[in-house]
């Protein structure tokens, strides 16, 4: 019975179909499964699933805004049993794209699959410059710093909030992922970030890993 | 189709990069992804001899089981032989006027070049002043390539080496001069006019593109300036820049509003180039307003076949034109040479036909499996499109329809309304319209009204040298276009996401 309810919220979140997610969501506190089990293996799970057919490039882009979209309506409703169960996001994440860059699709969607891991985002946006990063880090307990940049002109722009880390004795502090299509791993090395990824999903699975290496 | 080249780096460039040498002995490759080792469009074969594996030459290039390196990733060693194959289509000169062979002895002091400075291609006619005549075109690869596919690769190049300016404009004066000679035969112009993208005019005039490198995205100039021909070493006694709108809607769009009499319609009317940079002008007409409206939606280079595993330029050997015929794959190929890849028009057919007969769906995911074999090359080797490919599509056609979408709907004009869509560039001048409606990158409306005016950006420079009264009136229209951007448009946004999708299919 549980299990079957779980499945049809992972299921239904995978095709979007939001107010079911909702509705499924409530029946199942309803019948008493415990908020933490109904994130994990409904919605998370759900997310999971959507999120690696994206990165093997059998669901597109939309397919998984509606997806994200449905896992917030769930989300929604599950908080406040989740704070009452006292469960914790597993750690925070700033992201943004970075100075001079406006692109912010490929931001969203990291950013919606690290929360779909049930990892608290704070969104800075788009264009951000690096001193505001580092305010947010100093002022917030923050586990990881993720950067978004999708032009070989602004590229250089992950660097520079590296380096303002570093010199605001922050780098310690954090872990830094970069990413974004003209960014490789090679890049990455270069500019001493600490992780990247190719796609959301993975973005997402190392957030998770990092953090926990963080609160280690 | 191949060609072996001699390496002989000497002491001196021992240790250069294998692209930059190419490129500055006359071999540009092609750089999509900027020489960031991603792309694979810079393959070249090694035939004899050893390259370095890494800049410090410290290893030796290691080459792939058919003998291939990418050059942009393989530093000089020794003397040795390459292979290069050329993967790359010429400029299109057609604008809608036959080459006129009769006036061949006009006096020099009537005699015009018009010049287009495309991002990839250059293209360029004799226009004799008098008449508009035009005795000989003429074209060439922008020899540019090897610093980038785009133009924002281009201007990061400048960014990260001031110099890379004087490089990449004296590359491109080498190759009108070329040009140049070949259609004056020795003698000196009166008058040239150019147009071009921001960035290929910034670097033409020598002038830094840099501010238009990063947000907000300032050009150091847009209006239309001109210069001695001396001042360039060009036979030419003047040369006149075209204006530009913005960062990203330049003198090539403007010059194309002119060949097409976009601002003197009565109607709505919309020009369209449908390539990286993706750049729409829409005028309101006469009748509404006379309002004009320009964006630049960044559909990228996957369209013109970059970016897709076996895309390819429009030369011999790219399949130019694809249909399902009793459900087996029937191609086209440019010259009809046998196949050796995919080009923008082919890909338009090929992904419009799978939808029709169901191998994709309407979300672009392949029914069954994850791939289609649309051609096979001469030695049997399989040319496939795959879904990562399609995926490419998907975003670069969506962003073009969604900034169709967003210019109407701020100037208050449907898509049903507008009368006249003129397809500028390359790509527009080889797509078969009826595919991009099918894929969704144009609008259903636009079938029975779009055509194709070829290199209008060369036609407007070509207008200009026997009417230069058009000038100012042109300079006045592109100062009060109204541009907008995309970034935070919500109609852009909106649209972009619908769209990736494909449109209902039609009934057969
Ligand atoms: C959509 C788009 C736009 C939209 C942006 C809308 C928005 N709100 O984001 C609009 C139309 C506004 C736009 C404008 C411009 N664009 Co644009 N744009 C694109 C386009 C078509 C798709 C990008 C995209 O969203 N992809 C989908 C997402 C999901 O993919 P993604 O961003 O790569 O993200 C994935 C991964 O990279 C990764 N990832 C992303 N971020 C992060 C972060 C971390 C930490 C990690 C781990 C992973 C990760 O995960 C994501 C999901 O798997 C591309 C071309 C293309 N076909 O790719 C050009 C492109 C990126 N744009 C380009 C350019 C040049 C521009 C402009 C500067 C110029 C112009 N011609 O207008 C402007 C200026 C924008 C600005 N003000 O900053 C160029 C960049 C070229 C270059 N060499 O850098 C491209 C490649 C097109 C081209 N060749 O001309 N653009």
């Amino acid at each position: 019975m549980e299990a079957a309810l779980l499945q049809e919220i992972s299921e239904k979140l995978q095709r979007g179909k939001a107010k079911d997610v909702a509705a499924l969501v409530t029946q199942a506190l309803e019948q008493n499964i415990s908020p933490e089990t109904i994130l994990n293996e409904g919605l998370v799970c759900g997310m999971n699933v959507i999120g690696d057919k994206f990165r093997q490039n059998e669901v597109f882009v939309p397919e998984v805004l509606v997806a994200a979209r449905a896992m917030n309506a769930g989300l929604k409703i599950l908080k406040p049993a989740l704070s009452g169960a006292g469960i914790e996001p597993l750690g925070t994440a700033v992201i943004c794209t970075v100075k001079g860059d406006m692109h912010d699709i490929g931001k969203n969607l990291v950013k919606m699959m690290i929360e779909g891991q049930g990892i608290a985002c704070i969104d800075l946006g788009v264009d951000v410059d690096p001193q505001v990063i580092v305010d947010t880090v100093r002022d917030n307990d923050v586990q990881l710093v993720c950067l978004s940049a999708l032009l070989t002109t602004t590229m250089y722009g992950q660097k520079e909030v590296i380096d303002a880390l570093c010199t605001a004795g922050l780098r310690d502090k954090v872990r830094v992922m970069v990413g974004g299509a003209p960014i490789t791993q090679e890049f990455a090395d270069e500019i001493g970030a600490d992780c990247y990824t190719l796609d959301a999903a993975s973005a997402a699975r190392e957030a998770k890993r990092l953090i926990a290496e963080m609160r280690a | 189709m191949s060609k072996e080249i001699r390496i002989r780096p000497g002491s001196a460039s021992v240790g250069q990069n294998l692209s930059e040498y190419l490129a500055q002995n006359g071999h540009p490759q092609h750089a999509d992804c900027g020489g960031r080792g991603t792309c694979g469009k810079c393959r070249v074969r090694l035939v004899a001899g050893d390259f370095y594996a890494n800049a410090a030459c410290t290893q030796l290039a290691v080459p792939d089981k058919d003998g291939y390196v990418l050059a942009c990733r393989t530093w000089c060693c020794s003397d040795a032989i390459i292979a290069l194959e050329d993967f790359t289509g010429d400029g299109l000169t057609d604008f809608g006027k036959q080459a006129d062979t009769t006036s061949t002895d006009t006096p020099e002091e009537f005699l015009g070049i018009a010049l287009d400075v495309g991002t990839t291609t250059l293209a360029a006619a004799l226009v004799d002043t008098r008449n508009g005549n035009v005795p000989a075109t003429a074209s060439a690869l922008n020899p540019q390539a090897s610093f980038g596919a785009d133009v924002i690769s281009r201007i990061e190049a400048v960014m990260r080496r001031p110099e890379t300016l004087a490089q990449m404009q004296g590359l491109l004066l080498d190759s009108i001069r070329e040009m140049l000679a070949q259609l004056l035969g020795g003698k000196t112009a009166a008058h040239m006019t150019v147009a071009g993208n921001p960035t290929m005019l910034h670097i033409f005039a020598g002038i830094s593109p840099v501010g238009m490198g990063a947000y907000p995205f300032t050009p150091a100039f847009t209006e239309s300036k001109t210069f001695f021909g001396e001042q360039f070493r060009l036979p030419v006694q003047s040369v006149t820049l075209l204006p530009s709108i913005s960062a990203f809607v330049g003198g090539d769009l403007t010059a194309g509003m002119l060949h097409v009499d976009l601002a003197d319609s009565e109607q709505p009317a919309l020009l369209i180039d449908v390539g990286t940079n993706g750049e729409i002008i829409l005028f309101t007409g006469k009748a509404r307003g006379s309002a004009l409206y320009a964006t630049s939606a960044a559909a990228g280079p996957a369209m013109e076949g970059a970016g897709i595993s076996t895309g390819m330029g429009g030369v011999a050997g790219a399949v130019c034109a694809f249909r399902m015929q009793s459900g087996r794959p029937l191609c086209s190929t440019v010259g009809d040479a046998p196949a050796r890849g995919i080009c923008g028009s082919g890909l338009i057919d090929l992904i419009a036909a799978l939808y029709q007969a169901d191998i994709i769906d309407e979300t672009g995911a392949f029914e069954d499996g994850d791939q289609f074999v649309y051609a096979t090359t001469q030695s049997g080797a399989p040319l496939a499109l795959t879904q990562a490919d399609i995926r490419a599509f998907q975003l670069s056609k969506s962003a073009i329809r969604a900034g169709i979408d967003a210019l109407c709907a701020h100037a208050g004009v449907l898509p049903d309304e507008i009368a006249y869509v003129y397809l500028a560039g390359g790509l527009g001048y080889y797509m078969n319209v009826e595919s991009a409606v099918a894929t969704g990158l144009l609008p259903e409306a636009f079938k029975t009204r779009t055509q194709s005016v070829g290199n209008a950006s060369l036609g407007g420079c070509a207008s200009i040298l026997t009417h230069p009264e058009q000038l100012d009136a042109l300079g006045r229209n592109a100062a009060r276009t109204k541009t907008l951007e995309l970034s935070t448009d919500a109609v852009w946004s909106q649209s972009f996401m619908e769209n990736m999708m494909f449109p209902e299919r039609d009934e057969i």
